[in-house]
């Protein structure tokens, strides 16, 4: 381009510079949000993949049924490291227990992982922040950094808990742990404590969980098939129980390399990342409709340019040029504030898992994202108005009145309708120079489409959450839920309750962990080391429930009173557990540890924790039945 | 200046333009031929709707004749594309219109420039001097560096001249340059043209100016798209 096109650009960008400035805003603004909300997820994912992969997590966790002593389960981790598969093993426990803080009791429980004080913290491990290092001294314990607010504990309490062998354990906090493989303490309103053997009654506690790292063959870093991770662990799990003779209660085998919570985060950033796409298309819709308008009023001068010797393609470079520098001021523009809101959006959601980010900085190539998005989607969208500008004639431009050169179909509907006497003839001028213009007709009727649709979807997902929460209080008819330590005849729960002042109604619901049969009828589970993420639990309804609401059919229909045989599936444990399964379809449930045949009589959505932990509901016959 | 190697600088052989338009087919250009040798200073005129502004379009390829052929300065413009009419009119024409034309974002002398970009004709190096020179000659020169909206008509018009003169074109087209002018200027403008036309250079000029007779060697009479009357005023085709 000719310095003088350099100069007709400069001064007519000057000239008209309130609208080039807002076309500017226009685009940095949508270029902002949604760079912001990329940045955000690159570096959440990022830094949450990080995190979680520091604490080489186990592929699996085999449960057994009973705990061992800890020199049998460090012989048979040394003997699974040979095996197949695995490259690394380690046996751990870990047991729920209320706690007391100096001597007062808190609501809140405590989640205590414990390992060997020999355990060379290969795997499944976590970070001693303060005052110490793995192993505690006896009695001692280090407590989870989220927990410490939330259990009202600092470093030098004494806390006391519950052991699994009912004896309780008096330990002094000595260090704070940082572990980004659990869901933040807060979130899931549980402490988290860890300890060695050494520190719980008689010194040495014993471990009812293997724990493999399993590689895909010829490689030494943990495997991100879990179909592979299962058939390895199944291997091991018949391996326990044919060398061994130990019972596998659960084949526990997370998402690999995925934090319980990253679903959240990305589940979040998504939709955020799609609101964003939809406010940048807005942005360029709105600038490629003022652009046309600038190219439009052009036409005389390209006219001028066309009859002294200008050719289409000179013209078109300086329009092009046009369109270039507000993309790229545009795009500086945005570089910088979509730093700082990814900055505030990654600090934010990390908090939310629990993480404590290394680098809040993006990945390199979403700035080529952003920077390419910025760059090429106005040129893109305003590239038919540029080429129709570029190849317009001197005699198009001599004609050029500001009306279309065609009269298309709505003209026609126009011209009959002027024929009507008592049409307002202000209105059908209105109508006409509506559409006189064809293009800039339908990119404004785009642009405004475009804004009604990124409201409408906004305004939907806001009533969707809105219903959500509102379906899940109508189903929940109860005020309080008890858990029981183990089961009880519910005649004489009710009996029981029924003498405490203000209680209306009770009923009883059994609730029993279960998994999906694996290799070797031993269940397995998408659990995480939480023991709740993942997990599937299945509850029987009392035949006579006034208090339990059937939640939302999707497929199939609800339980029947007294059928046999006959479960219900809940989205959750559809879309995880059992992939594909349909109404009419058998499942094979692990429940009392028995392999059983369900038949899948429907399936059901359901929110909140039940939407979030798989739960298969069955009536309360088959359940005995199956269950002996 | 380039002179030519042709005799004839504009042949026109039964060339047609219709309009089609809602009501009908308008014949603007009625099986017209025309032939200006090199040099001459051709008056068109006729009434408003005579087809004078759309033979000038024609030879100046703005328009394209529904049948029969228009060479002009040596090519066949209708097997030019649009962008090889843009740059043959670049190189071999001056165009002035009636409304100036002046691309208002840029001043005067780089109006005056902007052909010379174009057709790059001239070297980077003299162009400015060059269009200097250009408006000393059309008598605006202490107006070059401003904007056209400030200057009076009649500088306009100048300067548009200036402007068609910037790659020395062999061939001057104007539709109707005094259109707009008062009688004074007007006349200024149609010695100017005379001028140039003195040089060699072969003008063609639009008009509805009584006194133009005095200054042209030819007058072209239209009537409905057809010549009616070829009149050669005086005996001066330049050597």
């Amino acid at each position: 381009m000719s310095n003088l096109m350099l100069v007709k650009l400069r001064r007519d960008l000057r000239a008209s510079w309130s609208r080039f400035a807002l076309m500017v805003v226009a685009i940095a603004v949508s270029l902002t949000v949604f760079g912001g909300v990329l940045f955000a997820w690159s570096a959440t994912g990022r830094e949450t993949s990080n995190a979680y992969t520091s604490t080489e997590p186990a592929s699996a966790t085999i449960l057994l049924d009973r705990a061992i002593d800890a020199r049998q389960m460090s012989g048979i981790t040394a003997e699974a490291r040979k095996r197949p598969g695995v490259i690394e093993a380690t046996g751990r426990t870990q047991f729920d227990s209320d706690i007391q803080v100096n001597g007062q009791s808190r609501d809140i429980p405590l989640q205590v992982f414990v390992a060997a004080p020999d355990d060379p913290m290969r795997m499944a491990k976590f970070d001693v922040q303060r005052e110490g290092s793995w192993p505690p001294r006896p009695g001692e314990i280090f407590v989870g950094g989220d927990s410490l607010t939330l259990l009202d504990v600092a470093v030098g309490d004494t806390v006391s808990v519950e052991t699994p062998s009912g004896e309780p354990a008096r330990l002094r906090v000595a260090g704070l742990v940082y572990d980004p493989s659990l869901s933040p303490a807060f979130q899931e309103q549980r402490g988290h404590g860890y300890v060695s053997t050494a520190s719980l009654p008689g010194g040495q506690a014993p471990l009812d969980q293997l724990k493999i790292q399993v590689a895909d063959p010829g490689q030494n870093v943990p495997s991100r098939d879990r179909d592979r991770i299962v058939a390895v662990a199944g291997d091991a799990g018949e391996w326990l129980q044919r060398e061994y003779g130990l019972t596998v209660r659960e084949i526990q085998v997370p998402e690999p390399y995925a934090h319980p919570h990253q679903w959240q985060a990305d589940a979040l950033l998504l939709s955020l990342l799609a609101g964003g796409a939809a406010a940048l298309l807005l942005g360029t819709i709105l600038v490629a409709n003022m652009l046309n308008n600038v190219f439009t009023q052009q036409i005389p001068q390209i006219g001028i340019m066309k009859a002294i010797g200008a050719g289409s393609g000179c013209i078109g470079r300086l329009y092009l040029a046009m369109t270039l520098l507000v993309a790229v001021a545009a795009t500086l523009l945005a570089l910088a504030p979509a730093i700082v809101l990814a900055r505030g959006l990654v600090g934010q959601i990390l908090g939310m898992l629990g993480i404590e980010p290394i680098s809040l900085g993006p990945a390199w190539w979403t700035y080529v994202v952003v920077v390419a998005l910025g760059l090429l989607l106005p040129p893109l969208m305003a590239l038919i108005p540029l080429v129709r500008a570029s190849r317009t004639t001197v005699r198009a431009a001599i004609d050029y009145r500001g009306l279309g050169s065609k009269s298309g179909a709505a003209s026609g509907v126009l011209a009959r309708l002027s024929r009507i006497r008592r049409l307002d003839r202000g209105l059908l001028m209105a109508l006409r120079n509506t559409i006189r213009r064809p293009a800039r007709f339908l990119l404004s009727v785009g642009l405004l489409a475009n804004a009604g649709a990124v409201f409408v979807a906004g305004m939907s997902l806001s009533s969707g959450v809105e219903a959500v929460a509102e379906e899940q209080k109508q189903q929940r008819t109860w005020d309080v839920d008890v858990q029981l330590a183990s089961p009880a005849p519910i005649d004489e729960v009710t009996t029981i309750l029924g003498q405490v002042p203000e209680i209306s109604r009770v009923e009883g619901l059994n609730v029993t962990q279960s998994g999906v049969a694996g290799p070797g009828q031993i269940p397995l589970t998408h659990t995480y080391p939480d023991q709740g993420h993942g997990s599937v639990s299945v509850t029987a309804i009392p035949t006579d429930t006034t208090m339990f609401t059937p939640p939302k059919q999707l497929e199939g229909r609800w339980l029947k009173s007294g059928e046999t045989g006959a479960v219900v599936l809940n989205q959750i444990t559809r879309n995880n557990t059992v992939p594909g399964v349909q109404a009419g379809d058998t499942v094979q449930l692990i429940v009392g540890g028995k392999p059983t045949s369900w038949r899948v009589v429907g399936i059901v959505e359901e929110g909140g924790v039940a939407g979030c932990t798989p739960q298969p509901r069955v009536s309360p016959t088959p359940w005995a039945s199956r269950s002996g | 200046m380039e002179v030519p190697i042709v005799e004839i600088a504009i042949e026109v052989s039964g060339a047609v333009k219709a309009y089609p338009l809602s009501a009908g087919e308008v014949i603007a250009v009625d099986h017209l031929s025309l032939e200006i040798a090199n040099g001459e200073f051709v008056a068109i005129v006729g009434r408003s709707g005579s087809g004078k502004t759309t033979l000038l379009n024609l030879l100046a390829g703005i328009d394209r004749p529904t049948s029969g052929t228009v060479r002009v300065v040596g090519a066949d413009l209708g097997s030019l594309s649009e962008s090889g009419l843009s740059s043959w009119r670049g190189r071999n024409v001056g165009l002035v219109f009636q409304f100036f034309q002046l691309l208002p974002t840029l001043t005067v002398v780089e109006n005056v420039m902007l052909p010379m970009d174009f057709a790059r004709k001239i070297p980077v190096g003299d162009r400015r001097d060059r269009a200097q020179q250009l408006l000393e000659r059309v008598g605006i020169a202490d107006q070059a560096d401003k904007l056209p909206a400030t200057l009076s008509g009649g500088q306009q018009q100048r300067a548009a001249i200036a402007r068609a003169l910037a790659n020395d074109p062999p061939l001057l087209l104007a539709d109707e340059p005094t259109g707009n002018l008062d009688s004074v200027t007007s006349g200024a403008v149609l010695e100017l043209f005379a001028d140039l036309n003195a040089e060699g250079r072969t003008v063609v000029v639009v008009t509805h100016e009584r006194d133009i007779r005095s200054i042209v060697g030819r007058e072209v009479t239209l009537t409905d798209g057809r010549v009616v009357e070829d009149e050669r005023v005086s005996a001066e085709v330049s050597e």
